[in-house]
């Protein structure tokens, strides 16, 4: 049971895939103008981290250690285009806005970074937990750094206008240079935290 | 070949082939359902710059089917909306911009001398820089422009500027999408052309 907590917790938050390692960092900065493209874009990452950490892990003692990067990104691929396609079957309207940048979860490096330094070291059940877990640390800084720029870039949150003033517009939190300063101050902000509450 | 490397030859072919037959399973299940979602978005850009906005999926083909006319030419096609000084005519707009294929509407008003509306259904340029001209701002500078054209050559004149329009005759690009603008600005030059053909046929 601690082994999960730990996986969990490294995941969220202690080795979390963008603060810590800075990984995932272009779709950070593109998906991020409203929380709800943010939240799909969460959605997509987590179940293919999940499932990518699942299937490399139930074939981890049958894979060639010299071809594995080589399956590893053909298993990545093949969750991702699936779930492209669903998407652009059911959930239209998300796909045009979300762009290319759900094909370029292929090129994600949070998925091959956690099948290869996890799931073809350990078992499916805890691969599966380490890929919800990082999936989650995505979905925490991409939903943050969404809502700061929706909020203060657009005056809405997840499409309601709170601020009312209708003029309202800073256009600079929109665009993508925004994304950076907004991402630059939450990391800022997060490791301060970190370090008040004690190295692990 | 030493054994362990036909093994893994064996294993990867094996996994591509499981990878190839998902991706044709999924791809075969979901493309009608893509196909029609297609359709329905073309099918509202066009609608929206014939001047029908905020339809639902059902209305759109009642109305494709009642209020607009489709006239198929050899240079090519174009829809009609309205009678008299209230029709409007469409056009599909193809061209190129940086990075691929860029497609839209483009809708003139009953004697061609004014740009009704201007709509991308399809673009594949840099998130931010040149993906913007898909956007309700950069359709608003092409919106209501006259069509001009020039007296000894017959070209249409309409120029998207590198930053700010200096002149009448430009509109303000997008600073750092020089390509896309000059794909955009070739494709609406070209669909006014065509449209300005098929109404002297028509004449």
């Amino acid at each position: 049971m601690s082994r999960i907590k730990t996986i969990l917790t490294n995941g969220i938050w202690y080795e979390n895939p963008i603060f810590h390692q800075v990984l995932g960092v272009c779709s950070a900065l593109a998906v991020t103008t409203q929380v709800k493209n943010a939240i799909v874009m969460s959605i997509a990452v987590i179940c293919i981290t999940a499932l990518t950490n699942f299937t490399v892990s139930v074939l981890r003692k049958i894979i060639p250690f010299s071809v594995r990067l080589i399956i590893e990104m053909l298993i990545i691929s093949t969750f991702v285009i699936v779930f492209d396609q669903l998407l652009k079957a059911y959930y239209f309207e998300m796909s045009r806005e979300l762009g290319p940048y759900v094909g370029l979860i292929i090129t994600n490096c949070i998925i091959l970074g956690r099948s290869e330094a996890f799931a073809l070291r350990e078992g499916p059940g805890l691969s599966v937990i380490d890929g919800i877990a990082s999936g989650l640390g995505y979905t925490l800084i991409l939903v943050s750094i969404a809502a700061v720029r929706e909020l203060f870039g657009a005056g809405k949150l997840l499409g309601y206008s709170i601020i009312s003033n209708p003029d309202y517009h800073a256009r600079g939190l929109a665009s993508a240079g925004g994304a950076f300063i907004v991402m630059g101050i939450l990391i800022w902000i997060m490791n301060a935290i970190r370090r008040v509450g004690g190295e692990k | 070949m030493s054994d362990s490397g036909i093994k893994a030859f064996v294993i990867t072919m094996i996994v591509a082939g499981v990878c190839a037959t998902t991706l044709g399973t999924t791809h075969h299940l979901v493309k009608n359902r893509i196909k029609r979602n297609q359709f329905i978005a073309e099918s509202r850009a066009l609608l929206s710059v014939l001047g029908f906005k905020n339809l639902s999926a059902d209305e759109l083909e009642g109305i494709l089917k009642t209020s607009v006319r489709k006239t198929q030419r050899k240079t090519g096609v174009f829809w009609e909306t309205g009678t008299g000084k209230g029709s409007i005519y469409a056009v599909p707009m193809k061209g190129r911009g940086l990075w691929g294929p860029v497609e839209g509407f483009l809708s003139l008003n009953h004697d061609l001398t004014v740009i009704k509306d201007f709509m991308i259904t399809k673009q594949e340029e840099t998130p931010g820089l040149g993906a913007e001209i898909e956007s309700e701002a950069f359709y608003r500078r092409i919106r209501g422009r006259k069509v001009r054209t020039s007296a000894s050559s017959n070209e249409v004149i309409f120029k998207i500027a590198r930053g700010k329009a200096a002149n009448n005759n430009e509109i303000d690009g997008i600073t750092g999408a020089t390509e896309s603008c000059r794909g955009t600005q070739e494709m609406v030059i070209s669909a006014i052309k065509r449209a300005l053909e098929m109404k002297n046929v028509q004449n």
